[in-house]
C-alpha cells in the first residue's frame, strides 16, 4: 500500500478551472459524469505532479473551493466544527480544536504545504497512513457532506458517494494520548495509535497505518487480530507488532 | 486563461494555462527568486507569501491565486548593494551555502515574525519545516530567523562571531575530561574554533567574512541556470522519455506520432544518433574504463534509463509527444542485489559487443580493484585471533534541492554554449564534444550558482542531450529534471557489501587487515572503479597495521547508477572499518574509543595503502619504498576527541541511570564515537588553475576555473588572494567555471578546492603581488622590490612612503612602461594531507519498536585553518545532515519489477527542521605547511562517522551490533529480537 505522493501523474493536466462562489454551483459541477471533475482544496493533492510521462492521468476539470465559505472554525456544546477548507494550519492555530487534533494537524504536513491543505482534502483522502485522520476518528469525527440533490453524514474513514462534497467535519471535545513509530521523528508514522476516554468512560482507539484506512479497534487485544498492508518501511508482521504495543501504551495512559 | 494578482504590490494581469502551477507563471513573469525543486512541493524552494502566509508555489496552480496578493522576495530588493535587514541577517550569520532556497527561507521569516515577533527556537523550526536544506543543517538559518526576530523587536542581538575556545590538550596527548567540564553555552550557530598557537595570525584569512555571492543570493537575483531561461528567445523544452523497465532491449522506435505532434520540432533515439561510447563520470582524462555508455543505446538497462527525446515548443507538447513515442521493447530479466550479479546463470547486463574494456562482461563485473601492502597472508597466519564481519550499506541518493539543469544553445559564432549546473565544466567541455561530432573549442561551457551537487553533478549528465538537440534544431534548449527523475535517472551512492577480516597479536595489535568489497555500479561504470578504489584507501588508511589488502569487485546490476556522492566510497568504508574496530575492541573486554587510539595512525605514521590504490592503475611491479611512501603530516585528533568528548557528556555511557531511564522502561540511551579519516584532493592527478588582474582602481579580478558548488568556495578563494595582497576581500572580484574566460580546473570534488585551487590562488595572488611590488618599487625609487610591503590597499616603503593600489595600477596601465599586472597559476600536489575528525552521537532508542531517535550529533574536526569559520562550520553541518539521512532513514526502495517506489522526498525522506538533532562542531586547528595559509579539506569528512557513531551508540544502548544501514525502525527491532532484547 502507498501513500497517495507515490503515485505518478496524479493529476498534471487541468482542462479548465472553476472557483464557483456558491456551494450549489460547485456541487453541480462535481456532480457531472461527462466530465471528469475534481474538488481542489488546496491543491497539495491534487496538484502534485511526479513521473516520467508514463502514466499520465486524464484531463479534469477542477473545482476551485476557496470562495464557498467553509473555512469555519467554532466551538459548542463540546463539539468542534471545523469547515471543509479550513487549513491544516488554522487547525494547528486554532485554539477551540482539541489539543492533539491541533497536534496532529501540524504533523500532517509541512509548514509551507499545511497552510495550503485542508481538512476537506486530507478526509476525502482517506491516507491509510494519517495519523489526523486516526486521531479525528477518536474524537468521533462526523463528517457532513453534500451532493446536488441529498446530504449526509459518514465517519472520517467512510468512502462518499458520487459528486459529494465534504462541507464540515465535527469533533468531540477533549484530551487524547498519541503515540507513533516512524523513521525520523517528523516522519510519516509507520504506525500510530491515538485514544480518548469518551464521557461514557469508553475508549476510543483508533490506528493509522494498519488497514486501507485508519480504523477504530475495540482495544489493544484488537490489534493482534490486524492483517495490516506491508510495504518497505514496515511489513505487515512488524505494523501488527507496532499496533499492539502503540495501543496498549496510548490506552494504559489515557 | 488569465489571472490577476497583486504581485509584490502592483496588480498584474498574467496568462496561464489551467494546469500551470504558480511558480511557472512567477518566475516567468521574472520572479526568479521563486525556484523549482519537485511537483510536489516538499522542497519549499518555491515558497511565496498568498496574503502574507507562506505557500509552496510549485503545488499550487497558477489559478488558485487569482485575486490574492503575492509578494516574493524580489519585493524586498533595494538597489544595488543594499539590503532589507532579513536579508542582511542571512547573509551576515552564513544562513546560505548555496542559497538557492534562501530566498524561501527569508519570506517564512517574514511571515513568522508578523504572526508572533517573539518565536521561540520551536516556533521558527516549525516555520521552517516546509522548506528541505541539504546543505546547512539549517543550524544558520534557524539562528538567522531567531536574530531577524530579535531585530525586528527592535533588540540588538549579540555580535555573531566566531568563539575561540581554550584547548583542552597539548595537541598530541589525550586527557582524561572530567564530568564537571561543560562546553560552551553559546549558540550552536556560532563557530567554535580551537586555535593552534602554530597557525600566523592574518587580517582576511581565517575571518567570518561574508559570502562573495551573498547579496544575489539573498536577493534572489538571477543566479542559478534556470535563472537565465528568460533570455532564452526561441527557446525549445526538452523532456526524455525513461524506460519502464528494468532490463530490455528496444526492439523498435517509432516516433512518427510525436513528431507529426504540432509543436514538436525534433525527437533523438538510437536510430538518429550516434553511437559515441563513454564514461560518464566528471573525471580528469582519460577517463576510467570500462567506457560503456552511449547517448542513446538500443538497451536499457534501469527504470529511468534514456530511450529518446524530445524538443517542443511547449513542456506541455513535449510530455504529450512522449506519450506518442512507440517503443517495442523485449523484457530481461534483471537484477538489484550485487550480491548476485557474478553467480552463474545472472542477466548479462552489457552484452553489446562494443562495450570498452569492462573487466569480465560475461560476470557483470565492471572493474577488479586490487592493492596490498605487507605480507598479508602470512600476517593472517601468524595472527593470535582473526575476526571476521561482512557489512551492507545501501543506495540513497544525493538530493540537491535545485536538480539537473542545463541549457545549450549555438552563439553569434556558431560555437555551441551549455549553461548547466555542473561541478565540472572542463571536463564536460572535454567529454561532450566527441560525442556531439564537435571539438573541445566549438564548445563553451558556463557554470552560474548550483543548488547544490554533492557528486550528482560530477557528471556529464544531460549535456549531451541539449547539445545534440541544439545542434540539429539550431535552437536553445532546455531540460530540466523533476524529482523523479533525480532519484532514478540522476546519480546515487554505491551500495556495497564489505567483508573485513582483521587479524591481531596477542596484545590486540592489528597485525593483518583483508577487506573484500562488492561494489554495486549499476548500469553502468562511470565512478564505479574510483569511487570503490577510496573505499580500499579509506578502509586500510585509518590504522597501523603490517599488512593490507584491499580486493572489490565492482559490478554491474539493474538499479539507477551510482557515482560521486559526498565522501566518495569513504562513507561505505568507514562504517565498516569502526564498526569492526568496536566490536574488536569490545571483544577483547577494551573500550572502544581507547582501542582504537592506540592504533589510529599519528603524525608521521605512514599512509602506505594509498599508493597502491590510486586512481590511476599501477603497473604490476608497482612498488613505492619506505622513505617515499605519504604521511601523516599535521593531526589534531585528540583535541576533536577531548572537545566532541566533553560536548557530549561522554561519560554518561557508563552511568545506568542514564541509559536506562527508570521512569521509561523501554528507552534505552546511549553514546557512540567514530574516528574518521578523509584525504585533501587526489595527489598527482587534481589541478586547479586561477589568474588573477589588477584593475585601475586597485581591485582584482580572480578567475579560476573550481567550481562553487555552494560550499563558498568562491569566497575561500577570494580570502586566499585577499590575504596576500593585503586587501580586504572586497576589493577581490570572483569570476569562476567558465571555460572560455578561465583557467583549467578539474571541478568541484574530492575535497580538493579549498587545497588544491586553493593553492593555485595563492600562487598566482603571489605573482601578482611580486609585481605590484616591482613596479611600486621603480615608483618609490627603491632599488629591490622585496623591500616593498603591501597592506591596507598600499605598497609601502621601509621609511614610510606609500602609494595606493589604485596609483600603482594607473601607473601600470596608463602612464609609463605600460602593463597588465597579472598573475597566472596551477596547482597539483603529490601530497593528500588528512583531515581527521572525531564524531559523537546520542541516541534514545525504543525497545519495544526498534525507534532510534537521534538526540544530538558532535563532531570536532581538525581541518588544518579553516579560511572561513562560517562557511567552513556550514560544510560540516550540512554533511552532517546528509550523513544522519544515510545512517538512519534514507533508501532506495524498489518493487517486484526494479522500479522504485518511493521516488519523492515524503517517502524517501530527507531531515527537517523540525526534527533535527542537536548539532555542535569544533574547527579543531592544526598548521598544514602545505596547505594555502595552514588548510586541509573540510567538504567530505563530515560524511564519515555519522553511520558508526550511531551504531555504537546502538551498541551502547542495547548491546546489540547491527551490520547493515539504515538503523530504521524494523530492522533495529529484528535485531533486538533476535538477541533477546525486551522489556
Amino acid at each position: 500500500m502507498q501513500r497517495c505522493w507515490y503515485v505518478a501523474g496524479l493529476m498534471s493536466r487541468v482542462r479548465t478551472y472553476h472557483r464557483p462562489e456558491h456551494l450549489d454551483a460547485a456541487l453541480t459541477l462535481l456532480a457531472r459524469t461527462d466530465v471528469p471533475t475534481r474538488a481542489l482544496g488546496g491543491g497539495t493533492i491534487v496538484n502534485a505532479d511526479s513521473g516520467l510521462g508514463s502514466n499520465p492521468a486524464p484531463p479534469v476539470d477542477v473545482v476551485d473551493l476557496q470562495a464557498l465559505g467553509l473555512s469555519g472554525i467554532s466551538e459548542s456544546a463540546g463539539e468542534v466544527r471545523i469547515g471543509a477548507t479550513a487549513t491544516l494550519q488554522a487547525i494547528a492555530d486554532h485554539a477551540c480544536a482539541p489539543d492533539v487534533i491541533r497536534t496532529l494537524a501540524r504533523r500532517e504536513q509541512p509548514s509551507t504545504m499545511r497552510t495550503l491543505a485542508t481538512l476537506g482534502g486530507t478526509v476525502a483522502q482517506r491516507d491509510w497512513e494519517s495519523e489526523l485522520i486516526a486521531g479525528l476518528l477518536a474524537f468521533d469525527a462526523v463528517v457532513h457532506w453534500r451532493t446536488v440533490s441529498t446530504d449526509g453524514t459518514a465517519t472520517a474513514t467512510d468512502a462518499l458517494p458520487h459528486g459529494a462534497l465534504i462541507t464540515m467535519v465535527s469533533i468531540q471535545t477533549g484530551d487524547a494520548v498519541v503515540d507513533r513509530t516512524g523513521r525520523t521523528p517528523a516522519d510519516v508514522a509507520i504506525v500510530s495509535a491515538v485514544a480518548r476516554r469518551r464521557v461514557d468512560g469508553t475508549i476510543a482507539l483508533a490506528l493509522s497505518g494498519v488497514s486501507a484506512t485508519p480504523l477504530l479497534v475495540d482495544g489493544p487485544d484488537a490489534a493482534a487480530h490486524l492483517t495490516p498492508p506491508g510495504d518497505f518501511r514496515g511489513s505487515s508482521d512488524y505494523r501488527r507488532h507496532l499496533a499492539q504495543v502503540l495501543a496498549t501504551r496510548v490506552c494504559e495512559k489515557v | 486563461m488569465q489571472i490577476t494578482i497583486n504581485l509584490n504590490g502592483t496588480e498584474q494581469t498574467l496568462n496561464c494555462e489551467p494546469s500551470e502551477s504558480l511558480m511557472r507563471v512567477l518566475r516567468r513573469a521574472g520572479m526568479v527568486s521563486v525556484r523549482y525543486g519537485s511537483d510536489s512541493g516538499e522542497t519549499g524552494a518555491g515558497v511565496v507569501l498568498m496574503d502574507g502566509i507562506p505557500v509552496s508555489s510549485e503545488v499550487m496552480l497558477a489559478a488558485q491565486a487569482h485575486g490574492h496578493s503575492i509578494e516574493t522576495v524580489e519585493n524586498l530588493n533595494s538597489p544595488r548593494h543594499d539590503l532589507h535587514p532579513l536579508q542582511a541577517v542571512f547573509a551576515a550569520t552564513g544562513a546560505l551555502q548555496s542559497g538557492y532556497s534562501t530566498p524561501a527561507m527569508i519570506l517564512a521569516t517574514k511571515a513568522l515574525i508578523a504572526r508572533n515577533p517573539n518565536p521561540t527556537e520551536l516556533d521558527v523550526r516549525d516555520a521552517l519545516s516546509g522548506i528541505l536544506d541539504r546543505e546547512t543543517g539549517y543550524v544558520k538559518p534557524v539562528e538567522a530567523m531567531l536574530r531577524a526576530a530579535t531585530l525586528a523587536r527592535g533588540e540588538i542581538p549579540d555580535p555573531y562571531r566566531p568563539l575561540y575556545l581554550t584547548p583542552m590538550t597539548d595537541g598530541r596527548n589525550a586527557v582524561v575530561v572530567s564530568p564537571d567540564d561543560l562546553p560552551p553555552a553559546e549558540p550552536k550557530a556560532y563557530p567554535r574554533i580551537v586555535p593552534s598557537k602554530d597557525v600566523p595570525i592574518t587580517n582576511v584569512v581565517g575571518k567570518p567574512e561574508i559570502k562573495v555571492d551573498a547579496v544575489k543570493l539573498v536577493k534572489g537575483l538571477p543566479a542559478f541556470t534556470d535563472d537565465f531561461e528568460y533570455e532564452m528567445r526561441n527557446q525549445l523544452i526538452c523532456k526524455v522519455l525513461r524506460s519502464p523497465h528494468a532490463h530490455a532491449n528496444i526492439i523498435d522506435i517509432d516516433d512518427s506520432a510525436a513528431r507529426a505532434l504540432p509543436g514538436v520540432v525534433d525527437v533523438i533515439h538510437y536510430k538518429n544518433v550516434a553511437r559515441v561510447r563513454y564514461a560518464s563520470g566528471g573525471q580528469s582524462w582519460p577517463n576510467p574504463r570500462p567506457w560503456d555508455q552511449v547517448s542513446f543505446d538500443n538497451k536499457v538497462r534501469h527504470v529511468g534509463d534514456r530511450v529518446a527525446a524530445v524538443a517542443a515548443e511547449t513542456e506541455e507538447i513535449a510530455a504529450a509527444a512522449l506519450r506518442l513515442i512507440k517503443v517495442s521493447y523485449e523484457i530481461l530479466p534483471f537484477i538489484l542485489d550485487e550480491r548476485v550479479a557474478m553467480e552463474p546463470g545472472a542477466p548479462v547486463i552489457h552484452d553489446e559487443d562494443d562495450c570498452d574494456d569492462a573487466f569480465d562482461r560475461n560476470r557483470n563485473i565492471a572493474v577488479h580493484i586490487h592493492g596490498k601492502v605487507g605480507d598479508i597472508d602470512g600476517k593472517m597466519a601468524e595472527a593470535h585471533r582473526v575476526f571476521d564481519q561482512t557489512f551492507r550499506v545501501h543506495q540513497v541518493q544525493q538530493v540537491p534541492i535545485e536538480n539537473h539543469i542545463a541549457t545549450a544553445w549555438l552563439d553569434s559564432d556558431e560555437r555551441l554554449s551549455i549553461r548547466t549546473a555542473t561541478q565540472v565544466p572542463f571536463h564536460v567541455r572535454r567529454m561532450v564534444a566527441p560525442l556531439l561530432g564537435l571539438t573541445i573549442r566549438d564548445v563553451r561551457v558556463l557554470k552560474p550558482r548550483i543548488g547544490g551537487g554533492f557528486g550528482a553533478k560530477q557528471e556529464m549528465l544531460i549535456e549531451d542531450i541539449v547539445g545534440h538537440l541544439a545542434i540539429r534544431t539550431g535552437r536553445p534548449v532546455r531540460l530540466e529534471l523533476d524529482r523523479e527523475e533525480e532519484f532514478v535517472s540522476s546519480r546515487t551512492r554505491h551500495p556495497q557489501t564489505i567483508r573485513f577480516r582483521t587479524g591481531i597479536d596477542h596484545t590486540g595489535k592489528p597485525i593483518a587487515m583483508d577487506v573484500y568489497t562488492i561494489g554495486n555500479t549499476g548500469a553502468y561504470g562511470t565512478h564505479g572503479q574510483t569511487v570503490q578504489t577510496v573505499s580500499g584507501m579509506r578502509a586500510l588508511s585509518s590504522y597501523n597495521c603490517d599488512a593490507k589488502q584491499f580486493t572489490c569487485d565492482v559490478v554491474y546490476t539493474n538499479i539507477p547508477v551510482p557515482g560521486a556522492y559526498r565522501g566518495y566510497g569513504a562513507p561505505q568504508a568507514l562504517f565498516a572499518l569502526e564498526s569492526h574496530m568496536e566490536d574488536i575492541a569490545r571483544e577483547l573486554g577494551e573500550d572502544p574509543l581507547e582501542y582504537k587510539r592506540k592504533y589510529w595512525v599519528k603524525a608521521g605514521d605512514k599512509v602506505d595503502i594509498a599508493p597502491y590504490l590510486g586512481e590511476r592503475e599501477n603497473p604490476p611491479d608497482f612498488h613505492i619504498p619506505e622513505d617515499e611512501l605519504p604521511r601523516v603530516s599535521t593531526t589534531g585528533i585528540e583535541e576533536c576527541v577531548a572537545q566532541g568528548q566533553r560536548a557530549i557528556g561522554w561519560h554518561r555511557r557508563l552511568d545506568p541511570t542514564w541509559t536506562h531511564p527508570a521512569d521509561q522502561p523501554h528507552v534505552r540511551r546511549g553514546l557512540g564515537f567514530a574516528f574518521c579519516m578523509h584525504g585533501s584532493g587526489i595527489p598527482f592527478l587534481d589541478m586547479g588553475g586561477c589568474s588573477i588582474k589588477l584593475n585601475d582602481d586597485g581591485s582584482f579580478n580572480l578567475l579560476a576555473g573550481a567550481a562553487d558548488l555552494g560550499t563558498g568556495a568562491d569566497t575561500v578563494m577570494g580570502q586566499i588572494a585577499a590575504e596576500v595582497l593585503g586587501v580586504p576581500l572586497h576589493d577581490i572580484v570572483v569570476y569562476s567555471a567558465d571555460t572560455d574566460m578561465t583557467p583549467f580546473d578539474v571541478g568541484a570534488y574530492a575535497s580538493s578546492t579549498t587545497y588544491i585551487s586553493g593553492t593555485a590562488v595563492k600562487k598566482a595572488a603571489d605573482e601578482v603581488r611580486w609585481k605590484l611590488k616591482v613596479r611600486a618599487a621603480l615608483m618609490l625609487g627603491l632599488d629591490q622590490p622585496c623591500e616593498v610591503e603591501l597592506r591596507d590597499k598600499r605598497c609601502w616603503a621601509p621609511d614610510g612612503r606609500s602609494l595606493s593600489l589604485e596609483e600603482v595600477a594607473l601607473d601600470s596601465l596608463h602612464t609609463q612602461d605600460q602593463s597588465q599586472i597579472i598573475g597566472t597559476a596551477s596547482y597539483w600536489s603529490a601530497d593528500c594531507p588528512a583531515p581527521f575528525a572525531a564524531q559523537f552521537a546520542e541516541i534514545e532508542l525504543d525497545i519495544q519498536t526498534g525507534q532510534v531517535t537521534v538526540k544530538k550529533l558532535v563532531m570536532a574536526v581538525d581541518c588544518g585553518v579553516a579560511i572561513n569559520p562560517v562557511t567552513a562550520s556550514g560544510q560540516i553541518e550540512g554533511g552532517i545532515i546528509q550523513a544522519l539521512g544515510y545512517a538512519h532513514c534514507e533508501e532506495f526502495a524498489y518493487d517486484d519489477a526494479g522500479r522504485m517506489i518511493n521516488s519523492q522526498l515524503g517517502p524517501y525522506k530527507i531531515y527537517r527542521a523540525d526534527e533535527m538533532p542537536e548539532i555542535d562542531v569544533y574547527l579543531v586547528q592544526t598548521m598544514e605547511d602545505s596547505g594555502p595559509f595552514g588548510a586541509k579539506a573540510i567538504a567530505e569528512i563530515p560524511k564519515d562517522g555519522v553511520a558508526p557513531a550511531l551504531r555504537a551508540a546502538i551498541v551502547n544502548a542495547t548491546g546489540v551490533a547491527i551490520n547493515e544501514i539504515p538503523f530504521t525502525p524494523e530492522r533495529v527491532y529484528n535485531a533486538l529480537r533476535a538477541a533477546g532484547v525486551s522489556l
